[in-house]
């Protein structure tokens, strides 16, 4: 349906295209005077529970009139994540912006309060603080070929999740779905010699009023609350645009998320879509950081194998 | 206090006391009610607001929107005089024992200046309990330079204080603060629903069709409901009653014609006029041969018509019916065949949209006192959009593979109204009327047809018709007291769309009071409330424009202005009128952040949009000169416009897009001689208000880049201004008048910016802002004819 309703409202572009192609006589540049934007770190680290390896990206900001290069720091970065006031991380090795931290023990606990510190010679220290949200309580988890009416009103793929929410809290979920193909590596006499499973992400939909797909810059996923159905077991019926035959495995992640994270990725998806629409109405993409810009989330994750 | 309260909560209780007003001093001595009409003695074209005089009892009354003056006066000789702007004054003395019916016809006169006025005028701006209100004569419209040479009503309104355009070009209105879908706009008392042509650059309306304009912007009276910000009357010609004759024009983009003659001499006549635009007639070859040439065949199609029509017929003196019928539309089509590597690709796809627009009405003059108008109406307005695509390898047609998309959207209205004009006095002018409106929304349906080779597909998609049902009446009293006048009413209405009701009750006052002959000072309050909403662009009237009704989930907007302003009418008759004004709106709707107004295709438009609230105030300065050989005005506004969302702007309050701080307007035309006009416009704006993003950081990659916007609104475009200017030549020739038309929009190519993009330096790397500017000087002529 989407694909469709908006390859017809490209239709609306014409008459606009005409408009602005016959009447586009002359620009002129002007000077608008930017209130002076006071340059700060900025950080993208959004951390799942079951990550072995902790990635976030740290940069600086900038004034909107200045060139994309100055957006990279070219001092040392120094990043501590503390759990619970404990230090948890702090040799992260940093190359182009994107910072990486050994191995640890995977996150979770539900409730452990996360600090991220970010600091550098010359920068005033970015912090920020996230909870760990409660893991989702998944009851059942299905997948039925055809067993779904995706929005164009044709059989698609049903992926059904019974969730139960707990009661007094507004929870955050999100969904993703992989498959897998493995990629071989052979001598030269042509046997396998070894193999590496690659999974990729598959783009799911739902009709469910309270959740949506965005994109969130590498990947779709589908997100939503809990305000239709707070402390209650629901269904959540989902759709699954990929090709699957019977006995095809899907792999699904099932996650609870932070507030800050549904917010910075609802509203990034928003932005995304309203820089190829120009008359879509401006965004302000959430965000989360105490001296400097960004965002720091959190996810619980759960993972699940489906057979079709 | 308590009193007070008491009847503020009880309309019944206020509507009797208004009665008894109303009606007592009917008791106190012998009467008899002069009454009639006052029409244009060539072609029987009643004339609007003339004004009755009686010189004996200097009492006075003005015709209504359809020439009809009732004067209630003792039994006593009378010295009635009938006068009108721009037309002969006419006396009658007689002496008044009984009832009397009077037609009177007036003939035009040169120049007011010229013609001798010897009654006190009852129609001058500070003797009009109504403000907030501007009327500009048509014949003033046409002399104004045009963009292409086009007459705009609109575009002269906006030329008005108060009222602003929405951006270069553009027909939209912005009134005091309001957007463009909180103007009521009536064509013969008709809703008409999208009002431009070709994306707003032009207005649906055909100033050859038109017999009057009238904007009120405040001080709404209690006859009007259903918008917000303004009510714009326009009433089309009703076709002359005596002799046939026609008029028209010939310009860069388009052509006219009207029409009209009677079909029985003094008791039937119609009005048939008509417009279309031919700039695809002259490109269409050119484009076609370009494109022949790289084996393409295209049938590209680009215009608009209009088509105006009107039917009266008088019955007897006392009855009289008129039927009104506009079409307009436009239509944009395209047609592409390509061969290539064996493989035949045809495409074509298209939008039409317009309004067809009908009224039946019956004027009754039930007895000398009371007057009555019965008016049937249809207004439709439908937008539709198609596409076709089909790929065929040649040699099998079976394997083709074709797509077909089309969208219907639009809003239909049916209806029924009454209205009654009763003057029991020559102080009071009582209205009162019902009317019920059933609107029928088509938020969106989408068609489609499709086959792969060997797959096929056909679906209908999107929301079902919506029906509401909008209920109104109204009492309202205009009545002099000495110094004194008054407007006093109350607008009742009943909302009904999917089991939800939305009553309302709507207190009108207008008050003047004559601080000396020709000084007045005025004051009014009014509430509003508003059912239905365009979900529309701020920048771009378009015609996906889209009409839903307030819902359970959208509740519908409401306003209440006050204004205060003194108004006066100068020597050589220059009015000078200066208003202040507070408005307060509140449930207004926005899109939410990054939702966009290409909607109705997909999903719900509830979920795309936020309610908040408005505050606009201003003062508004006019110094106009209607008739004589030079005539136009001066038009100062100072406003402030703001907004305030919860989910829009971190539930801060900013400024409207169009919020503009200082607004002038200079209009003037002047006839150098019998055939010789000069007329041009200067105009001044302060800067739309923008939203620009003010720092930027990285996400995934040094290359995805978040730009964060400043406070919504906080920057402002450059400063809009521009000259437009033209020359006439009139000649009388044996069996008509021509008039050639020479003029130029912008004259000094000033670059008014239409919106701001970013870009990157070629030098520096860094970024500029650039302001792009559409529309250039842009000369053009017309040749007009009259006959």
């Amino acid at each position: 349906m989407k694909t469709l309703t908006k390859a017809a409202s490209r239709l609306l572009f014409w008459p606009l295209v005409f408009f602005f192609t016959a009447c586009n006589g002359f620009e002129q540049v002007v000077e608008i005077e930017i209130p002076e934007h006071q340059a700060a770190l900025s950080i993208y680290a959004h951390f799942n529970s079951i990550d072995t390896v902790l990635e976030l990206r740290v940069g600086r900001s900038a004034s909107i009139l200045d060139p994309f290069d100055s957006l990279l720091l070219d001092q040392p970065v120094s990043i501590d994540l503390y759990r619970n006031n404990q230090l948890l991380a702090q040799d992260f090795i940093c190359q182009d912006g994107l910072c990486t931290a050994p191995m640890i023990p995977p996150l979770g606990s539900a409730g452990d309060e996360y600090r991220l510190e970010v600091s550098a010679p010359g920068w005033e220290t970015l912090s920020a603080v996230q909870h760990m949200p409660t893991a989702p309580i998944v009851k059942n988890l299905e997948g039925s070929i055809g067993g779904a009416i995706d929005p164009d009103g044709n059989a698609a793929n049903a992926l059904n999740i019974t969730l139960q929410d707990p009661a007094g809290e507004e929870n955050y979920y999100a969904v993703e779905a992989f498959r897998f193909y493995y990629e071989y590596l052979y001598d030269n006499t042509g046997q396998i010699i070894d193999s590496v499973q690659i999974r990729y992400s598959i783009s799911m939909g739902s009709s469910d009023p309270g959740f949506s797909t965005i994109y969130t810059g590498d990947k779709s996923l589908l997100i939503g609350k809990d305000a239709l159905f707070n402390g209650n077991e629901y269904l959540l019926r989902l759709f699954v645009s990929d090709y699957i035959m019977e006995g095809d495995q899907i792999l699904v992640r099932v996650s609870s998320i932070t507030r800050d994270a549904y917010l910075f990725f609802k509203s990034y998806s928003a932005y995304e879509d309203s820089q190829y629409d120009p008359f879509a109405e401006p965004v302000v993409v959430h965000q989360n950081v105490k001296n400097g810009h960004g965002i720091f989330s959190l996810q619980n994750s759960l993972e699940y194998l489906v057979e079709f | 206090m308590r009193l007070f309260y008491s009847l503020s909560l009880n309309p019944f209780t206020l509507c009797m006391a208004l009665f008894m007003w109303i009606c007592f001093p009917l008791q106190a001595q012998e009467k008899y009610t002069i009454s009639g009409y006052v029409e244009d003695a060539d072609s029987g074209e009643k004339l609007i607001a003339a004004t009755v005089f009686d010189l004996h009892s200097k009492q006075g009354t003005i015709t209504n929107t359809y020439g009809f003056f009732s004067l209630t006066l003792p039994k006593d000789s009378v010295e009635l005089v009938f006068s009108y702007v721009g037309y002969e004054a006419q006396s009658l003395r007689f002496l008044l024992k009984e009832n009397t019916q009077l037609n009177i016809k007036l003939r035009q006169g040169k120049f007011l200046d010229e013609v001798e006025v010897v009654a006190e005028k009852v129609d001058r701006i500070e003797r009009n309990t109504q403000m907030s209100q501007t009327s500009v004569p048509v014949e003033q419209i046409k002399k104004l330079p045009a963009l292409l040479g086009e007459v705009d009503i609109f575009k002269t309104l906006q030329l008005l204080p108060g009222v602003q355009s929405g951006g270069e070009g553009q027909s939209g209105l912005y009134v005091r603060g309001g957007s463009p879908d909180q103007n009521l706009i009536l064509l013969d008392g008709v809703p008409v629903y999208n009002v431009s042509h070709i994306l707003g650059v032009f207005s649906v309306f055909n100033a050859d069709a038109i017999r009057n304009v009238t904007l009120t912007k405040g001080g709404f009276p209690a006859r009007y409901g259903g918008r917000l910000s303004s009510v714009l009357e326009i009433n089309m010609k009703e076709g002359n009653l005596n002799e046939w004759h026609g008029e028209g024009a010939i310009g860069l983009i388009s052509s006219k014609v009207t029409l009209e003659g009677p079909l029985a001499k003094g008791k039937t006549s119609m009005l048939v006029s008509a417009r279309r635009t031919y700039v695809d007639l002259i490109a269409r070859p050119i484009i076609k041969a370009a494109a022949r040439a790289e084996g393409i065949q295209v049938k590209p199609q680009l215009y608009f018509y209009d088509l105006n029509a009107k039917l009266q017929h008088r019955l007897n003196d006392k009855h009289r019916l008129y039927a009104s019928f506009y079409s307009g539309s436009d239509r944009f089509f395209f047609k592409y065949e390509e061969s290539y590597l064996g493989t035949d690709t045809k495409s074509s796809g298209g939008i039409n949209w317009g309004n067809i627009i009908s009224a039946l009405r019956w004027n009754w003059q039930l007895n000398p006192k009371l007057f009555a108008n019965t008016t049937l109406t249809f207004s439709d307005y439908s937008i539709d959009i198609s596409q076709e695509y089909s790929e065929t390898l040649a040699g099998h047609p079976e394997l083709a593979n074709t797509f077909s998309a089309k969208y219907v959207s639009g809003i239909r209205d049916f209806a029924a109204k009454v209205d009654f004009d009763y003057l029991p006095l020559p102080r009071h002018f009582v209205r009162f009327g019902l009317s019920a409106i059933r609107h029928t929304y088509r938020p969106g349906a989408l068609t489609l047809e499709a086959a792969f080779e060997e797959e096929r597909f056909d679906t209908l998609l999107g929301s079902q018709n919506i029906h509401s049902l909008e209920y109104d009446a109204y009492l309202e009293d205009d009545f002099r007291w000495k110094r004194f006048s008054a407007n006093i009413g109350l607008h009742a209405s009943l909302f009904q769309v999917q089991g939800t009701f939305y009553p309302s009750i709507q207190p009108r006052i207008g008050l003047r009071y004559m601080l000396s002959n020709k000084l007045a000072l005025k004051a009014s309050y009014s509430q509003m409330q508003q059912f239905i909403n365009l979900l529309t662009s701020e920048s771009l009237n378009l015609p996906t424009d889209l009409w839903v009704p307030s819902t359970e989930r959208v509740k519908p907007q409401k306003s209440w202005q006050a204004a205060l302003g003194i108004a006066q009418t100068l020597q050589n008759d220059w009015e000078v009128s200066l208003e202040v004004y507070y408005k307060e709106m509140q449930n207004v709707l926005s899109f939410k952040e990054g939702a966009s107004f290409l909607l109705g295709l997909e999903g719900d438009w509830q979920d795309k949009i936020t309610q908040g609230s408005g505050q606009a105030y201003g003062a508004e300065l006019l110094l106009q000169k209607k008739f004589g050989r030079f005539s136009g005005w001066l038009a100062y506004t100072l406003a402030w416009n703001w907004r305030q969302f919860d989910e829009i702007n971190s539930g801060k309050r900013f400024p409207f897009r169009y919020d503009r701080r200082h607004d002038i307007s200079l209009v003037g035309t002047y006839e150098l001689n019998d055939r010789i006009t000069l007329s041009g416009a200067w105009v001044y704006g302060t800067g739309n208000a923008v939203t620009l993003p003010i720092y930027q950081y990285t996400y995934l990659s040094p290359y995805q880049v978040i730009e964060t916007l400043g406070n919504k609104n906080s920057f402002r475009m450059s400063d809009y201004h521009r000259l437009d200017f033209s020359i006439s030549f009139f000649k009388q020739k044996k069996r008509y008048e021509r008039r050639w038309v020479l003029g130029a929009y912008n004259l000094y190519n000033h670059n008014n910016p239409y919106f701001i993009i970013t870009s990157n330096s070629p030098f520096e790397r860094a970024k500029l802002f650039k302001e792009i500017s559409i529309l250039p000087i842009i000369p053009y002529f017309s040749w007009q004819f009259k006959f």
